[in-house]
């Protein structure tokens, strides 16, 4: 947090050139960016029973970035993200080792408050999960279980992450009526303003558009560069192109493995690993 | 109904002989389940009829007064039948089970379903499967010959202790004019061990099984997605629970009104340990009767006509009454679900 607000300027003008993301042209990492990482993974490796899924991964995240995480399935992307908020520790027999540090605090250490870091770390699902409530409360649920009273200042909060969200014209008149009777698109929407309702400064994304349309998912992704100016993003996907439109570093992963991390101009277009150019090329996944 | 015959005609549109086959399957299935519910619904207006025919005398003789009295003397030319201390103590009887099996059993699902580890949940899921089985008569054995008595020498003793000094609220008169006090009222009379409270904690550990299971069953339905939304988003592990049972509020409820259902009809169980008179007392140590309960005990020593004319009017009244609450419970089941 600290970093973050005093390198605000810096990583304005870093983001001016990160916007340009979305056609492939991604911010030269320089020592000025280099220093302000939002996720620093060192050594993970996690296992689930006796069965290894992610083997000894090194990563960097930049902060206020969109980085997103590819690799054929069953290659530990979503086990790895689930790293990042400690949700890993809902699964019964799964171990993690090594360390994950979020704005330099290890989050995996002894008297980590889980609920404050997974507050700080947003998640976003396959699969748009809002509460069966009306769209108002699932946007005011993450505030109230934080702590945040008074209907007033609820309110003010849910209207500005619904705008952030980009879903706020299309609910407005209807905040009461049943999160369930939007489109998978709007749900899925939802689900993005409910995690950033409380300010995170992370947002995972486990494959957010797999579940919808075209249409939806171009709204989710410029969604997801437009967030990427306040908002660190991690985002799972099994669509290249997304990959391509969104990211501004991408990481692939093969068998549990980080195979390679770059810019995602570079991963795609000059990897340096064999299998990254195959993957990337269609040759397998 | 059009439904499910269209659609049929139109996933076996290819062969005519399927065809053939699925227009008779559907016409069997309906007619099965609209002669289901013919039947249902023709049963339960034989046993209205029945009972309203074998009430017949008694409605025509007491009248209103059968709902305003609650003197029961059925010894041949005293003949007076008021239903009030028996409908008065199957909702006591009903309302202690309630408030006591709901949370606990709301409780035990919880602990089944999300805490406790698969070793312990499993052989916990089956004891309560066993203790469900277990027939009415047995409870009340144990409730008779070994409840009772400990109510009476322990927990009733402590109870009375506790609280026959105690005087918040004027509640009414004693018969002898002196002021009744909450909660000293609740006590008055001193431990019995055949009594209200008796009576309504045999029926909490007989309805316990059925709440518990079936807010078990329910319970884990709560969908994995929103289990994993919930924490995502920094609840702990309770605030999750609570998500958890919000969801399933209306299969929650559905539990409870099961168990109000078993409690108002059950009657051997009952019968054993609440003392057996037609009293009317806001004392919880006070014996009484239930509507089910003085059916039970008295039909076979009902020998004269007008006596067991009476009782079919507590029959119909049993009926007429479980039928209203089970009508309330669905107006209120469909103000709490989601539209
Ligand atoms: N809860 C679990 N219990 C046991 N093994 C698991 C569990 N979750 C994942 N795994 C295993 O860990 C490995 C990595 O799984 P993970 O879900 O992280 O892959 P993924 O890259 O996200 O795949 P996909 O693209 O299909 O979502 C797989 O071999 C998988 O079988
Ligand atoms: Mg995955």
């Amino acid at each position: 947090m600290i970093l973050a607000d005093t390198s605000t300027d810096i990583s304005q003008k870093a983001h001016g050139a990160g916007t340009h993301g979305l056609t492939g042209t991604v911010p030269v990492t320089t020592s000025a960016t280099a220093a302000r990482q939002a996720v620093e993974v060192q050594n993970l490796e996690v296992f689930y029973g006796q069965h290894r899924a992610v083997h000894n991964v090194n990563l960097k995240i930049n902060h206020r970035e969109v980085t997103a995480f590819i690799g054929p399935s069953g290659c530990g992307k979503s086990t790895i993200l689930r790293c990042f908020n400690r949700m890993n520790d809902l699964v019964k027999h799964c171990r993690v080792q090594g360390s994950v540090k979020i704005h330099g605090a290890d989050i995996y250490a002894r008297g980590t408050d889980v609920m404050e870091l997974r507050k700080r770390t947003g998640m976003v699902f396959q699969k748009p999960n809002p509460f069966p409530k009306s769209i108002h409360e699932n946007v005011a649920y993450p505030l109230r279980i934080h702590g945040v009273r008074g209907k007033a200042v609820i309110a003010e909060k849910v209207e500005k992450s619904l705008r952030l969200a980009g879903l706020w014209d299309e609910v407005k008149d209807r905040l009461h009526a049943s999160a369930l009777s939007l489109s998978g698109g709007q749900q899925q929407r939802l689900c993005i303003a409910r995690a950033i309702a409380v300010d995170p400064d992370v947002l995972l994304m486990d494959e957010p558009c797999s579940a919808l349309d075209p249409i939806a998912t171009k709204t989710i992704e410029s969604l997801i560069n437009e967030l990427s100016k306040t908002i660190t993003i991690v985002v799972v996907t099994h669509n290249m192109h997304q990959a391509v439109r969104v990211a501004h570093q991408t990481a692939f992963f093969y068998m549990g493995n980080l195979v390679e991390t770059g810019p995602t101009d570079k991963i795609f277009h000059n990897p340096v690993q064999h299998q990254t150019l195959a993957y990337v090329t269609g040759q397998f996944g | 109904m059009s439904e499910p015959t269209n659609r049929s005609s139109i996933a076996s549109g290819s062969h005519p002989r399927h065809r053939f086959f699925r227009g008779v399957l559907d016409r069997l299935t309906i007619g099965l389940s609209m002669g289901g519910v013919v039947m249902m619904f023709g049963i339960l207006l034989l046993i209205f009829a029945v009972l309203l025919n074998g009430a017949w005398m008694a409605i025509g003789h007491i009248g209103w007064k059968f709902f305003t009295t609650s003197t029961w003397n059925p010894v041949p030319g005293m003949d007076k039948y008021g239903v009030l201390a028996f409908a008065y103590g199957t909702a006591v009887t009903t309302f202690i089970a309630l408030l006591l099996a709901v949370p606990l059993s709301i409780g035990c699902a919880v602990f089944i379903t999300r805490l406790a580890p698969p070793w312990l949940a499993a052989p916990v899921s089956f004891l309560l499967e066993l203790l469900a089985a277990i027939p009415s008569v047995v409870y009340g054995l144990w409730g008779a010959f070994v409840m009772s008595p400990w109510l009476q020498t322990h927990f009733e003793m402590w109870m009375w202790k506790a609280l026959r000094n105690i005087k918040w609220i004027p509640v009414g008169h004693y018969p002898g004019h002196r002021t009744e006090y909450f909660p000293a009222n609740l006590v008055h009379g001193g431990p019995s061990g055949s009594d209200f409270l008796a009576g309504g904690l045999i029926l909490t550990i007989m309805i316990l099984p059925i709440i518990t299971a079936i807010t078990r069953d329910v319970l884990q339905q709560f969908p994995e997605e929103l289990e994993q939304g919930a924490y995502g988003l920094g609840a702990t592990w309770w605030q999750t629970t609570r998500l958890a049972l919000t969801y399933c509020r209306v299969g929650i409820f559905g539990a409870a009104v099961l168990g109000m259902a078993r409690a108002i009809g059950e009657t051997m169980a009952v019968v054993m340990v609440i003392g057996n008179t037609d009293r009317i007392s806001s004392s919880l140590f006070a014996g009484g009767q239930t509507m089910a309960g003085v059916f039970v005990n008295e039909f076979l020593e009902a020998d004269h006509p007008i006596y067991l004319s009476a009782m079919m009017y507590v029959a119909l009244t049993l009926l007429v009454s479980a039928l209203l609450t089970n009508l309330a419970a669905r107006v209120l089941l469909n103000r709490i679900a989601p539209s």
